[in-house]
């Protein structure tokens, strides 16, 4: 069923691979050799757009050194046909691999970086690149390492099966479509879950057991290797390089284009690379001035940021979707969604239940946490141990209930103090692996993938564990079921509302095998009766998977009704411990923070978030 | 925090110093001074531009990439008007009022549709705009060799045995001036507490009852001015070509990046400091075929600094 | 300005095209008044305009001399249809330009090609089409070093060594430092020659590479100085060589250095962009004739001009290069067989065998020959800026070193010496 699923077409995969085969079969033969030449161009610059096109729709990191790998590309396969007598693909294979390389070094300032200071770094690495390729030239066939000689170049093989510039194109086309399935592929397996989660927010992504790092490395490798096959390609085409090819500013250019285009599908990726280099082509055939393409590549941008976030493939694809809607009562893919649905999964009965509810030994200990921001002490030698299946932790805003989480989590590191659960020391593992060993967490913001379905989202978080693809399967719709989201399993995340994806939260969770989950402020601007279901499913999870859980809420009814224990902290320190009922009557924990709570209605929200 | 900065800015000077000690050791101070000078004045370049860029990102999180577009169309104009004849100091005023009104127009009315969109797209949504202002230069002024000059070219001083000529005074003296007077606006007047407010944050601001329109125009007004007066600066002391006039916003970004695209102070030093790194870089015979490459390395390596104690960011925080 | 350049060229038209429209036609091909209606023969033609040149001169000028030729008579009754393409300094878009000319519309020669790119990316094509390019304003190596490229003009290699030479003979130089764009087969390949020929005469030489793209010529100039030089060799587009001596009238250095460039520089605008500091100090080498000889061929070029390009087309070196690969190209057409001149492989074998054409625009004979090399012109003349112009400070010479040697050797079996 799951690779089934992996190579199921979807309709704009199915117009790609179409357009695929007229490129490959027809294009050749009506193209003049001009026409032969732009459109060789274009797949090169493509390959190097797929490339910043996912690394922006799927991860949200703007790339701007693609053109300036493709460089690198370029010349690692023009020096290799110098060097030895090697057939053209592997001297490709290796530019490629050499490319990816320069991208995973690359990845290493971003992965500390986001947004607009990685796009910065980004764009320093083409100004470098810019200024080798202009120094040191392409290789035309010298001595030296460089492999430059002055005068006259000396020839350059060309693949043997593409010789002529027909069977050349023909031969891009096959590369580029077995680029666009490759990056396909990425979307529908781990990788493209890990992705999704990392957009989304790299904290959740590592609660969600993601190894950030390794994926973002990844994604600059990936793209890498594809700015690679491009320039490789590129200087195949051509037998020479130029290094004003491969300047930063193009680097800039291909990035814009792409969002022009539309980052999101393989039309805008190819909308990029046609704008790139067929329309400058064709304003010259018309005698225009290639001046004015950069006016409308400007405008085009100004128009995709501000109006056309998907691009004119985007806005293209809508339109194709509102004349289908029109024509047909229900549209295409929501018929398709319902199809998987009727095939139903194994009952969740019939799953073996977890071994750990039976083991019922929880012991989660906090011993000595403390933790500095600046010369604020935000948790000042917190020690405490939970032994109930479901704690609360409760305290004003500032008290450092979040703070004491995130220690848990390993998103801060304390100053001193360690955290056991089980006997099991977590202080010293990284995110990742304290979510692969089972803790698992929900935010005070619902951290839901908008471009994943609900189970996705939650294939995402058991992704790391051995099992099999089936048996993850039957994971996510337990899990889905116990929440009672089943329904909505392939709807995607921007389609829920607050309450389901909440609801995806816990089912987050609750799948594969946790052992500690945290909720962060649950009921947290929620209605009464979805704070009652709320408090109803959590009570419901030790039974369900034997996890020990933990609840910070501002909601004091709730706390009461689902925690055996509280623990009560007031600007960093513990001031109460023990049943949940004994807390609440301790006079410093009324004074502290009650005592507050005089403006709040009885038991009601104190507050949403802080 | 203080503390922190002072050493941040200890280290960067010692850096430098020792970088520039190393390159120069057991050089002759002649042809060192020479190369130090000529640093200098393309630094202060790099600095000058940087600093345009800077003043803008922190009034409005914009970072804006056509800087360098804007100061094209406007040095490309003055030396339109100077061909037809008209009088000089008109045409200087003429290339910061093209600047000026290409900054403000974008920042009145194309920027507030992007207003709460993030750092990174607002920054590609001017590179839309840098291009369109290419293009339409590149078609009005065809390519052909041209010169602008400033009559304080003619004039000059020796220095460290380099003549230098006033202009290249005006646009270090200017770059520090910019500084200081920029600092004095931010701290002594009510539109500079609602700018420093805004870079703060901008929701509060908002709630707060800053008046973000008329601030953000004030900052577009300025930066405007600032990128005028560099791009006058670029053609006559770079190269009067629109294309290399736009693209020189690329070192004046590693510029900004100096100064973190906050503190002013840095992107001075760190503009100045890039240009002498650069220009010393010759005396070297390994590296002086890639010394350009100087200031983006400074700036990867700034970044890289900076950014050391971040580990993650949650879900739209840049 | 587009507005602005039409208004300075009316004024430039009125200059050169009042009087001599008062004077004569122009004369072109067979020069019968009669406009030819045959079947056209199609003929290319590639130049590169885009940032940082423009190097659409030569077309410009082989076109107006093509139309002059088809309203005279046409190569025997045929006209030309010449197709024109910009290569916008792109590698790409040179190979796109050249199959659309040569694979496309069945080219059976290229006419008046100006380009930095072109014919890198281009040579093979050509030799594998069998097709003959005449090249007008080439800079890179592989005009000069290919088989199916001859160029009219010289190239930098040439140009840089004529003024070397001057400056050895007349200006007592010593050292010459060379200042060149890292291209190799533009900026090393041709520096070299001239440092060669400093060192046979017991002088020294050295080059100061600069990137294309760096903004900070400075350091260049620099750099030439502490390499020793006593004379700055530009070996530059126009806007950068002006670019560099900007950076030297800064630091006041005019006194203490010669300056000398090659070709590039020679260009009406520049002694103005210049101004009165540079006046009588800069030496310029000219491969072409320069405007004030006036000879028939440099009269007539005016006339062909005036009478068929536009106003705001450049009269440079360019154009004067571009309007003689086109009078030699017409001249091989009227001598063939009019019923070959649709046969690419006997148009090809035609322009071959073209040896000993003159004009007074070129100090050489032109000749192609049968050979993996080709440069027909290497003698020029030396300028000097002066008086907001130029003027002649030595008539056509040839210049020496080893790299002619085999020239001189192919002149030699083809009766040229």
């Amino acid at each position: 069923m799951m690779s089934l699923r992996l190579f199921k077409p979807t309709p704009s995969g199915t117009a790609g691979l179409i357009f695929a085969a007229i490129a490959f079969f027809v294009v050749p033969l009506v193209a003049g050799g001009q026409w032969l030449n732009v459109f060789t161009s274009m797949a090169c610059f493509a390959l190097a757009a797929t490339g910043c096109a996912f690394m922006y729709a799927r991860l949200g990191m703007v790339s701007l050194t693609q053109v300036g790998l493709m460089g690198v590309g370029g010349w690692v396969t023009l020096r290799l046909n110098y060097l030895f007598d090697l057939p053209f693909e592997l001297n490709l294979i290796a530019a490629m691999l050499v490319t990816a390389l320069f991208g995973l070094v690359l990845a290493l300032p971003a992965l500390r970086m986001r947004g607009l200071y990685l796009a910065l770094v980004t764009l320093m690495a083409a100004a470098g690149f810019e200024i080798l390729f202009a120094t040191f030239q392409f290789p035309n066939g010298g001595e030296s390492f460089w492999g430059v000689q002055t005068g006259t170049s000396t020839d350059f093989r060309r693949p043997a099966l593409a010789s002529s510039d027909a069977a050349y194109l023909r031969y891009l086309v096959a590369v580029v479509t077995a680029a666009f399935l490759l990056i396909e592929l990425h979307r529908r397996m781990a990788p493209g879950r890990a992705w999704a989660l990392i957009r989304r927010s790299e904290a959740a992504a590592m609660a969600s057991g993601v190894n950030v790092t390794f994926y973002k490395a990844w994604a600059f490798g990936l793209a890498g290797l594809l700015a690679g096959l491009g320039g490789g390609l590129l200087a195949g085409s051509l037998g020479l390089l130029d290094s004003g090819t491969f300047k930063a500013s193009e680097s800039v250019m291909i990035f814009a284009l792409a969002v022009v285009g539309g980052a999101q599908s393989w039309l805008g990726v190819m909308v990029a690379a046609a704008l790139f280099r067929v329309l400058p082509a064709a304003l010259n055939n018309v005698g225009l001035d290639a001046d004015l393409s950069f006016v409308i590549f400007g405008a085009g941008l100004l128009h995709a940021v501000i109006s056309a976030p998907e691009g004119l493939a985007g806005q293209f694809i809508q339109f194709i979707k509102s004349v289908f809607k029109r024509d047909q009562a229900a549209p295409p893919d929501q018929a398709q969604d319902l199809s998987p649905q009727q095939s139903a999964p194994p009952a969740a009965a019939s799953l073996p239940k977890e071994a750990k509810s039976t083991n019922a030994a929880h012991r989660l200990e906090i011993a000595g946490i403390t933790v500095k921001f600046g010369g604020v002490v935000a948790l000042n030698d917190v020690t405490v141990t939970f032994n109930s299946p479901v704690s609360g932790i409760i305290g004003p805003n500032g008290a450092g209930k979040t703070t004491l989480m995130n220690v848990m989590s390993g998103f801060i590191e304390p100053v001193d103090g360690t955290v056991r659960a089980n006997e099991n020391q977590l202080t010293s593992l990284p995110p990742f692996q304290r979510s692969r060993w089972g803790l698992r967490r929900s935010f005070q913001k619902e951290e839901v993938a908008d471009d994943l379905t609900v189970s996705e989202n939650i294939l995402a978080q058991i992704d790391p564990d051995t099992m099999s693809a089936t048996e993850k399967q039957a994971q996510v719709f337990r899990a889905l079921e116990f929440v009672g989201l089943a329904h909505r399993r392939d709807v995607l995340g921007k389609d829920l509302n607050t309450f389901e994806r909440r609801l995806t939260d816990i089912a987050k969770c609750v799948a594969g095998t946790p052992r500690l989950i945290m909720f962060d402020e649950p009921a947290g601007g929620m209605s009464v009766a979805e704070t009652n279901r709320l408090g109803d499913l959590i009570l419901l999870i030790h039974d369900f998977c034997g996890a020990q859980v933990l609840v910070i809420d501002h909601d004091v009814e709730l706390i009461t009704r689902i925690c055996e224990e509280t623990l009560v902290l007031d600007f960093g320190v513990k001031i109460a411990f023990g049943s949940t009922r004994d807390v609440l009557a301790d006079d410093r924990v009324r004074a502290a923070y009650l005592g507050l709570d005089s403006e709040a209605t009885e038991g009601g929200q104190v507050d949403a978030g802080n | 925090m203080v503390g922190s900065k002072f050493f941040n800015w200890c280290l960067y000077l010692g850096l430098m110093a020792a970088i520039i000690l190393l390159l120069t050791w057991g050089k002759p101070h002649k042809i060192v001074g020479l190369f130090f000078v000529s640093g200098l004045a393309v630094g202060s370049l790099y600095a000058l531009g940087g600093i345009g860029m800077v003043v803008l990102y922190r009034a409005t999180g914009v970072l804006n990439f056509a800087n360098g577009a804007m100061g094209a169309a406007g040095v490309m104009t003055a030396w339109q008007l100077g061909e037809w004849g008209v009088w000089p100091p008109l045409t200087w005023l003429s290339a910061i009022a093209v600047a000026l009104v290409l900054s403000v127009g974008y920042g009145r009315f194309i920027a507030p549709a992007l207003a709460w969109r993030e750092p990174v797209v607002k920054a590609v949504a001017t590179l839309g705009f840098a291009l369109i202002i290419l293009g339409l230069v590149s078609y009005l002024w065809i390519d052909d060799p041209r010169k602008f000059s400033l009559p304080t070219d003619k004039i000059g001083v020796r220095i460290l045995g380099l003549r230098v000529t006033v202009t290249r005074l005006i646009v270090l003296a200017m770059s520090v001036g910019i500084v200081v007077l920029i600092h004095q606006y931010l701290t002594r007047t009510s539109i500079g507490l609602h700018m420093r407010a805004l870079a703060n944050n901008r929701d509060v601001s908002a709630l707060i009852g800053i008046p973000i329109l008329r601030t953000e125009t004030i900052a577009w007004g300025i930066s405007g001015v600032i990128a005028g007066f560099t791009g006058l600066m670029f053609g006559d002391l770079i190269r009067l070509e629109p294309t290399v006039i736009t693209f020189m916003v690329i070192p004046s970004i590693a510029a900004a990046i100096c100064g973190r695209l906050e503190s002013l102070g840095l992107v001075l030093i760190g503009g100045l400091s890039m240009g002498v790194i650069e220009s010393l870089l010759t005396l070297s015979p390994y590296l002086k075929s890639v010394r350009p490459i100087a200031p983006f390395i400074i700036a990867a390596l700034v970044l890289l600094y900076f950014q050391r104690g971040r580990r993650l960011s949650f879900g739209g925080a840049d | 300005m587009k507005l602005a350049l039409t208004f300075a060229s009316v004024l430039a038209l009125g200059a050169y095209a009042i009087p001599s429209q008062a004077e004569a036609a122009p004369k072109c091909g067979l020069n019968t008044g009669q406009a030819a209606t045959g079947k056209p023969i199609i003929v290319g033609g590639i130049h590169g305009n885009a940032a940082p040149g423009d190097f659409s001169a030569s077309t410009d000028a082989a076109k107006a001399y093509f139309d002059c030729v088809n309203a005279n008579g046409g190569i025997n009754g045929r006209p030309i249809d010449y197709r024109v393409e910009n290569d916008q300094w792109n590698p790409e878009l040179a190979a796109q330009a050249a199959s659309k000319l040569v694979k496309d519309a069945g080219a059976v020669a290229m006419v008046g090609n100006g380009s930095f790119m072109e014919m890198a990316v281009n040579a093979a094509t050509y030799k594998q089409e069998g097709i003959m390019a005449m090249a007008s304003a080439c800079a890179i190596s592989e005009c000069f070093e290919s088989s199916n490229i001859v160029s009219t003009n010289q190239g930098p290699l040439p140009s840089n060594l004529g003024a070397t030479q001057y400056a050895q003979e007349e200006l007592g130089t010593k050292n010459v430092g060379c200042i060149g764009l890292n291209i190799p087969n533009n900026g090393p390949w041709s520096c070299q020659v001239s440092i060669d020929y400093m060192k046979s005469k017991g002088g020294d030489g050295s080059m100061a590479l600069l990137n294309p793209s760096a903004p900070d010529v400075n350091s260049a100039l620099l750099e030439a100085i502490s390499n020793g030089a006593d004379t700055i060799l530009m070996n530059l587009p126009a806007g950068l060589a002006i670019a560099v001596l900007k950076a030297a009238e800064e630091q006041g250095l005019r006194d203490e250095y010669k300056w000398i460039a090659p070709t590039p520089l020679y260009d009406l605008s520049v002694p103005k962009a210049l101004g009165d500091y540079w006046d009588g100090h800069v030496y310029v080498n000219a491969e072409l004739a320069p405007f004030q000889v006036g000879g028939p061929d440099a009269k007539n070029w005016i006339e062909v001009m005036d009478a068929y390009a536009k106003p705001e087309d450049p009269r440079d070196t360019f154009a004067q290069s571009g309007y003689l690969s086109a009078t030699y190209f017409t001249k091989a057409m009227l001598e063939m067989d009019p019923a070959d001149l649709d046969d690419r492989a006997k148009v090809t074998a035609k322009i071959k065998s073209i040896a000993g054409y003159k004009s007074d625009l070129m100090c050489g004979p032109y000749y192609v020959g049968d050979a993996d090399f080709h440069m027909p012109n290497h003698a020029g003349y030396m300028l000097k800026i002066e008086n907001g112009g130029f003027t002649i400070v030595r008539e056509c010479y040839e210049f020496e070193s080893a790299y002619f040697d085999k020239h001189i050797a192919l002149e030699k079996e083809l009766g040229l010496r």
